[in-house]
């Protein structure tokens, strides 16, 4: 077998597991699909249509929207999800924008604590939603790898990682304690490399900005962001400058760093990938706090 | 079979180097990105005897924050590794402390390799020996034994041959279909992607190769088909069942069973994710049948020429108890295989095994880490398929319904007897010769009705009643029944429809007595009414709704219940479900005679039927 039939076959078991674990987790009372625009939240939610296919989707998919998205990603968002039967739900800490929190104004971990962990966990609590299906991957980063595919959170969101509950076969205990709630992660064992490669089998559409393009871009710290409004120029001053940039990943405009490159299709970034091998995530400025940032704000409630 | 997906479950004693190895082999794959690799060389344990500057190898697995500062992995890490052939090694790795056990076995269950590492300088531990039993138990078909720190014993072939023939001795009693055993240093890097020139005596494969070879990857029988339904997907215009395929395949046109219903169909369609018109083991599907038919979650599909496939409510398992509150007696449990779920008990220990000495051990207790051979006795008959014959269909766990925890993981062996062939013994003596004996027939008598509307006041005073007149009577009533029968269940809607359940099938064997049964329950769910309802005759059940007017049950209170407003409280959480169509309707405000005397009527008039 050539190494394409064996990757094709791996992609097939990949996919086979995650619509197993959509199906159950649709059996739960209030399901939710945690959406983010991005590629995982692309492969997760066309995983979805396949998976209940010809029926709709059973659940609604919650955007968790910060005000700070790119505007091709609300753009791509609203395209994407009229007209195809799916429930959107955009929430936003309204409370926290009304504070005036920014990324400028209260450093990269509170802004994210309050317009990300806090609006995550107050729309879950709002819509009752017992189960909560996130596109986590546990390539991703260190802590995530010991996340279960099922992962039980106590009272408050909390998640206890000492705790889990051991999981076997395609048994899942889906029995919920009172105030307990489920996270899923039906593609937790994909890796960067088979989200592109799911994405060209399926010809799936991506939000543009994975693709290079001359953009204007400021550096701070280093790090090349992209201007995506007047706030960035007002809250920093600097001056923009035109260069060809492509995001690896997608978050919250000012905490995304972008890459210089000349990559502009599906193809370009499956042959990059093969060779150049930085985490993904080292463009997420958030993560960068300690090396174990992220498993302290999953201890807090994000996702 | 996929195989090009290999899940492999990285097993040893403590400190034997496992994280090491595995960090080293995502490094020398290329799996790591080297920011990691770079954090790796920066940060160091307290302790650390690595250099600075060098590459920490065992911190790129474990992940924990409170890992990394006591230096063990205390849960299951997943790491993803491509092989120079294309093939996913999915790296589960677990623990070595024997209270993290449970972990182990976790990564065992899905595994297909089981990459065991030794310590050269040390031999096999008895962890090592626990663990390869738990995989073999597990059903882990192919072993990698990597003996490492071959750099510390000089390379030498004699200490390798001398480790090569212990593991042997233990797994020659193991059921591995291939074994490989391999010479290496996770910390030097010998023969973990390229072969060393330290170790010249050694003329097979290097680690990374290794997970290359052809492996005995199956976990099912190609003979059998197995479909558990998750769900079932309603569009307008037509109605398909969806799950992921346990074993075997299926065509268009073939003939299919529904178990346990036994309900027989032609597949019309098959919507899966490969080749069309084919469900193939492994793949996630959706089915749609040429008759409407009654099919729900848990059910499952298989072939109807399979006569095996048949349901059953005993059987002898292998079980794995994980939690450290023990086994009860007698205790209820609810048991998950996929999507199916049912009440059942443990009926009998048979041994427990001794995992470094295999020899079996009598125990009327399970422990956390126990590996059991018990018989279990299921609410209703369903399907389980022996575990060698396929993973998924005969593996379960067991959750604690109060608690909700998964408390063991099972794995079938055999079906102890199918349903057809339980026979109630026939007794000589029988229910109408017990009835002419006392001289009256027997009945049940059930009251529903709120908390304190008056059931147990009604029940106590009917039993009185029939006392006197020398008809034997007894009273069941909820509170008896929560503090023994049902002591393990909680006030949730399952547990209720097991608790009237439970209640049903005593009434059903006091009839047999020749007694009339009372029940005093608040059974608030008309569906665990009916279906206690099912058990009887038409002249045997007299379901009573005690119609007291909330207002009344609220102000009478009898046990403060709902001044307290204990959760899941009928009538304020919890909603009552009133009888549509009773025997007789009483209101528990009027004179407790006068309720009394018209239950009486309805027994005297039983007397006259046959």
């Amino acid at each position: 077998m050539s190494v394409s039939d064996e990757r094709n076959l791996v992609l097939d078991t990949l996919e086979s597991q995650a619509i197993w674990s959509l199906r159950e987790a649709a059996v739960f009372e209030r399901p939710v699909l945690l959406y983010s625009i991005g590629k995982d939240s692309t492969v997760l939610l066309h995983l979805a249509k396949k998976a209940f296919s010809p029926a709709p989707i059973p659940f609604p998919v919650l955007h968790i929207d910060t005000g700070w998205k790119f505007k091709e990603m609300i753009k791509f968002r609203d395209d994407s999800i009229r007209g195809s039967g799916v429930e959107l739900l955009v929430r936003t800490n309204t409370q926290g924008q009304a504070q005036g929190i920014t990324p400028f104004t209260h450093g990269s971990d509170e802004y994210t604590r309050i317009m990300k962990t806090v609006a995550l966990r107050t729309a879950l609590d709002e819509g009752n939603f017992t189960i909560a299906i996130g596109g986590a991957r546990r390539d991703e980063e260190r802590s995530r790898a010991k996340e279960r595919m099922f992962s039980l959170r106590g009272i408050a969101h909390s998640w206890e990682p000492r705790n889990q509950r051991p999981e076997f076969w395609t048994t899942v205990n889906n029995l919920l304690p009172p105030g307990n709630t489920m996270r899923a992660f039906p593609i937790s064992n994909w890796t960067e490399l088979d989200v592109w490669r799911y994405i060209k089998r399926e010809s799936l559409p991506v939000v543009p900005l994975y693709f290079a393009k001359e953009r204007p871009t400021v550096e701070i710290n280093g790090a090349l962001i992209m201007v995506d409004d007047e706030r960035i120029i007002s809250a920093t001053g600097l001056k923009p400058q035109t260069r060809s940039i492509r995001f690896r990943t997608l978050g919250c405009y000012p905490l995304t760093a972008a890459e210089e490159s000349t990559t502009e299709n599906v193809d370009g970034i499956i042959s990059d990938l093969e060779k150049t091998r930085m985490s993904e995530r080292a463009g997420r400025l958030i993560d960068g706090h300690g090396s174990s940032s992220m498993e302290a704000k999953k201890l807090e409630g994000y996702f | 079979m996929i195989s090009s997906f290999i899940t492999t479950v990285v097993c040893g004693s403590v400190d034997d180097g496992k994280s090491t190895i595995i960090g080293r082999l995502l490094v020398e794959s290329g799996s790591v990105p080297l920011d990691h690799v770079e954090q790796a060389r920066k940060i160091r344990r307290t302790g650390s005897l690595i250099p600075a500057g060098e590459i920490d190898y065992s911190l790129l697995t474990d992940g924990l924050e409170s890992e990394r500062e006591q230096g063990i992995t205390i849960d299951v890490a997943f790491r993803q590794m491509e092989t120079p052939t294309g093939k996913r090694i999915n790296f589960a790795d677990s623990p070595g402390h024997e209270q993290y056990t449970r972990n182990m076995v976790v990564a065992a269950s899905g595994a297909d390799i089981s990459l065991l590492i030794v310590d050269a300088t040390r031999g096999p531990r008895p962890q090592t020996i626990r663990h390869a039993t738990v995989c073999s138990l597990m059903g882990v078909k192919n072993l990698i034994v990597a003996i490492n720190k071959i750099d510390l014993v000089n390379y030498s072939q004699d200490v390798f041959k001398k480790i090569v023939s212990e593991v042997s001795t233990f797994t020659s009693g193991l059921t591995f279909s291939t074994i490989q055993f391999i010479p290496v240093s996770g910390l030097a890097g010998d023969n973990i992607s390229a072969i060393s020139l330290n170790t010249s005596w050694y003329s097979g494969k290097t680690l990374i190769d290794a997970f290359s070879s052809p492996q005995d990857v199956s976990t099912s029988s190609s003979e059998i088909f197995r479909l558990p339904i998750q769900n079932v997907l309603r569009s307008e215009s037509s109605r398909s069942y969806a799950g992921k395929v346990s074993s075997g395949s299926l065509n268009v046109e073939s003939i299919v069973r529904v178990v346990p219903s036994g309900v027989t169909a032609r597949v019309s369609e098959i919507t899966g994710t490969k080749i069309a018109k084919v469900a193939q083991v492994g793949e996630s599907v959706s089915v749609t049948l040429d008759t409407d038919i009654d099919i729900s979650r848990g059910d499952m599909i298989v072939i109807d020429s399979d006569q095996l496939a048949v349901a059953s409510r005993v059987y002898t398992a292998d079980l794995i108890w994980l939690q450290d509150v023990p086994w009860q007696l007698g205790k209820s449990y609810l048991l998950k295989c996929g999507p199916l779920e049912v009440p059942c008990t443990i009926t009998d220990i048979k041994y427990v095994r001794d995992m470094d000495t295999q020899s079996q051990i009598r125990k009327s207790q399970l422990d956390i880490n126990d590996v059991a051979r018990v018989e279990i006795t299921l609410a209703r008959a369903v399907l389980l398929d022996r575990y060698s014959e396929v993973r998924e269909t005969g593996g379960f766990i067991l959750c604690d319904r109060l608690t909700h925890e998964t408390v063991a993981a099972g794995m079938v062996v055999a079906a102890q007897r199918r349903e057809s062939e339980v026979q109630k013994h026939s007794f000589a003596v029988d229910r109408s010769a017990r009835e002419s004996l006392a001289g009256h027939k027997a009945c049940v008598i059930w009251f529903t009705g709120l908390p304190s509307s008056g059931k147990s006041s009604i029940a106590d005073a009917l039993e009185t009643r029939l006392f006197n007149m020398a008809y034997r009577g007894f009273v069941i009533d909820g509170d008896s029944v929560r503090s023994g029968l049902s002591s393990d269940l909680g006030f949730t809607a399952a547990d209720r429809t097991e608790n009237v359940r439970r209640v049903g099938h005593v009434a059903e064997l006091l009839i047999d007595a020749g007694i009339i049964a009372i029940v005093a329950l608040v059974s608030p769910i008309k569906k665990d009414r009916d279906a206690v309802r099912e058990l009887f005759g038409s002249s045997d059940f007299y379901e009573i709704f005690v119609d007291t007017p909330f207002e009344v049950c609220l102000a009478r209170d009898s046990k403060g219940l709902y001044a307290r407003h204990v959760p899941n409280m009928t009538g304020q959480d919890q909603e009552y479900e009133r009888p549509t169509n009773p025997e007789l309707v009483i209101n528990g405000s009027f004179d407790i005679d006068h309720n009394v005397e018209k239950v009486l009527e309805l027994i005297v008039e039983r007397q006259a039927k046959s």
